[in-house]
């Protein structure tokens, strides 16, 4: 399921202009096909990293390299970043009409389709409830048929309940595609129950204090979140941020 | 009746009892028309005078609509260019404020100096008055971009023209709409205000400003009212005219859109 690196960080810290050190010498090597978490208090370079790892920003020190695969990559922020006067098809669309692709609907009505959204493709974004719209989001990073898919807390200002669903869903499409994922989150049971792995951040200037291999059936049900495995993995994770926090006392 | 008829139908009631009341204060004081003619006298003066009036009304609106197109082309035309160099916007933007707040009673004298055809310095005038609104809204929608879509933009590897056409301009349009709405009032009012400097001499003037001026001179005032009356009425439906188109193109998609009911 894993092979080579798709991208990795080697030793790269950021500073950014004013003086603020954001990461300081953070390694990290994105396995093919793997799904990275990445895990961390506010402020701690998470966005940072993808934004890296996306070729939005230049590291102030160190090296990223992208592989030749990496060139394709889906990114979903936080918000869905939709525009309003697209529709949900033309939006998921958008992609591969800036680069001129000819199918570009038949191809954004597929991805649609893998978010479960195919039957709201004629509506406007202001139509859908938060988690659609994320939906939308994800479709519009799927419809380039990325080899990379970044996102940053792309749940964070959902409600608690189609958090759940929108996890598993993903899950379930990273089961399908074996598209390299790294999902940035800050929290430990969404990182668990979505990983492979969990990267566990300090505070800024952010640093990598652990780096967790996650245990856990390939395609994930609602059932893996009472599996006593899963919460050991989920205590293990937030342990590791205590150490991060420095309140090694408390553990 | 439900809130929204009541709403509706209010202003027309007010309208209706102010108007009654206007006819009922001339008849008991018995006012002379040249004093203040009765609501009923105006109405005689608009259908006497129409033959004349209707003229004007058309001399009018031409100016009119010609300065809110020149407007539009000027408008939208010079905040696309701010919108591709800052440097350009900060070195022009204050010149064309100077323009707009520069009373045009002012400056009209001087441009129908200058421009010998009358009915160009008249559109000159209204546009004056008309392009800024829709200058200065359009070029607050262009700069208005969210900063997470124009990332996403540049990730997809967006060229400046397609940010432009993609991202820019639909998110400028509400702005653009709520400035045409204002343009269109004024370029009227603009038009008005040129005729008025142009006098009753000039060749060109022939308007219903003009015709206001004339029927003054002959303390013609149901004439006078009637000349008004049109004015108001040509402003209430440009008003009403853009109201429905801003509806039109933004309905699926802006808040400000309602759906009607």
């Amino acid at each position: 399921m894993t092979g080579a690196a798709i991208v990795s960080l080697d030793r790269v810290g950021k500073v950014f202009e004013g003086g603020a050190a954001a990461l300081e010498a953070v390694s990290l090597a994105i396995a093919a096909g793997s799904f990275t978490s990445i895990v961390g208090p506010s402020g701690c370079g998470k966005s940072t990293i993808l934004r890296l790892m996306a070729g939005l920003a230049a590291p102030s020190s160190g090296r990223v390299v992208r592989s030749a695969q990496a060139a394709r990559l889906g990114f979903v922020f936080q918000e869905p970043t939709l525009m309003p006067w697209r529709r949900v098809l033309g939006n998921a669309a958008l992609p591969l009409r800036l680069q001129g692709v000819a199918d570009a609907d038949a191809r954004a009505l597929r991805a649609l389709g893998q978010v479960g959204l195919a039957e709201a493709a004629r509506l406007y974004p202001r139509q859908l409830s938060g988690g659609m719209k994320m939906r939308v989001s994800i479709a519009r990073a799927l419809a380039t048929t990325p080899s990379l898919l970044l996102m940053d807390e792309p749940f964070a200002a959902l409600d608690e309940i189609t958090r759940a669903r929108l996890g598993r869903d993903l899950r379930r499409l990273h089961h399908e595609t074996g598209l390299s994922t790294v999902f940035v989150t800050h929290s430990v049971y969404e990182s668990v129950f979505l990983s492979d792995r969990v990267v566990v951040m300090s505070p800024r200037p952010g640093r990598i204090v652990a780096d967790l291999a996650i245990a856990g059936p390939a395609l994930r049900d609602e059932g893996f979140r009472d599996d006593p495995a899963y919460h050991a993995q989920c205590r293990a994770v937030s342990a590791a941020l205590r150490v991060a926090m420095g309140e090694q006392a408390l553990v | 009746m439900s809130e929204r008829m009541r709403l509706a139908v209010m202003p027309l009631v007010m309208g209706v009892l102010a108007l009654a009341g206007w006819e009922a204060l001339v008849r008991i004081a018995d006012l002379p028309p040249y004093i203040l003619p009765a609501p009923s006298r105006i109405a005689e003066s608009l259908v006497e005078n129409w033959p004349s009036l209707a003229a004007s009304l058309g001399v009018t609106l031409r100016i009119t609509f010609a300065a809110l197109f020149a407007a539009i082309l000027g408008g939208l035309g010079l905040a696309l260019i701010f919108a591709q160099s800052r440097a350009l916007e900060a070195s022009l933007f204050p010149y064309a404020v100077i323009l707009q707040v520069t009373p045009m009673v002012a400056i009209a004298p001087l441009i129908l100096i200058y421009v010998p055809n009358t009915s160009a310095a008249l559109l000159l005038c209204a546009w004056i008055v008309a392009f800024f609104p829709i200058l200065s809204n359009t070029t607050a929608g262009l700069n208005a971009t969210d900063p997470n879509l124009l990332q996403l933009m540049q990730l997809y590897g967006a060229s400046r023209w397609q940010v432009l056409w993609h991202l820019r301009l639909p998110q400028a349009l509400p702005y653009f709409l709520a400035g045409l709405r204002i343009a269109g009032g004024l370029s009227l009012i603009g038009a008005v205000v040129a005729e008025f400097a142009a006098g009753t001499t000039s060749a060109g003037g022939s308007g219903l400003a003009f015709r206001i001026l004339e029927a003054s001179y002959r303390l013609d005032v149901p004439r006078m009212y009637a000349a008004l009356f049109l004015l108001s009425l040509s402003g209430i439906l440009i008003f009403a005219g853009i109201g429905v188109v801003s509806r039109l193109l933004l309905y699926p998609w802006h808040e400000s859109a309602k759906r009607p009911e």
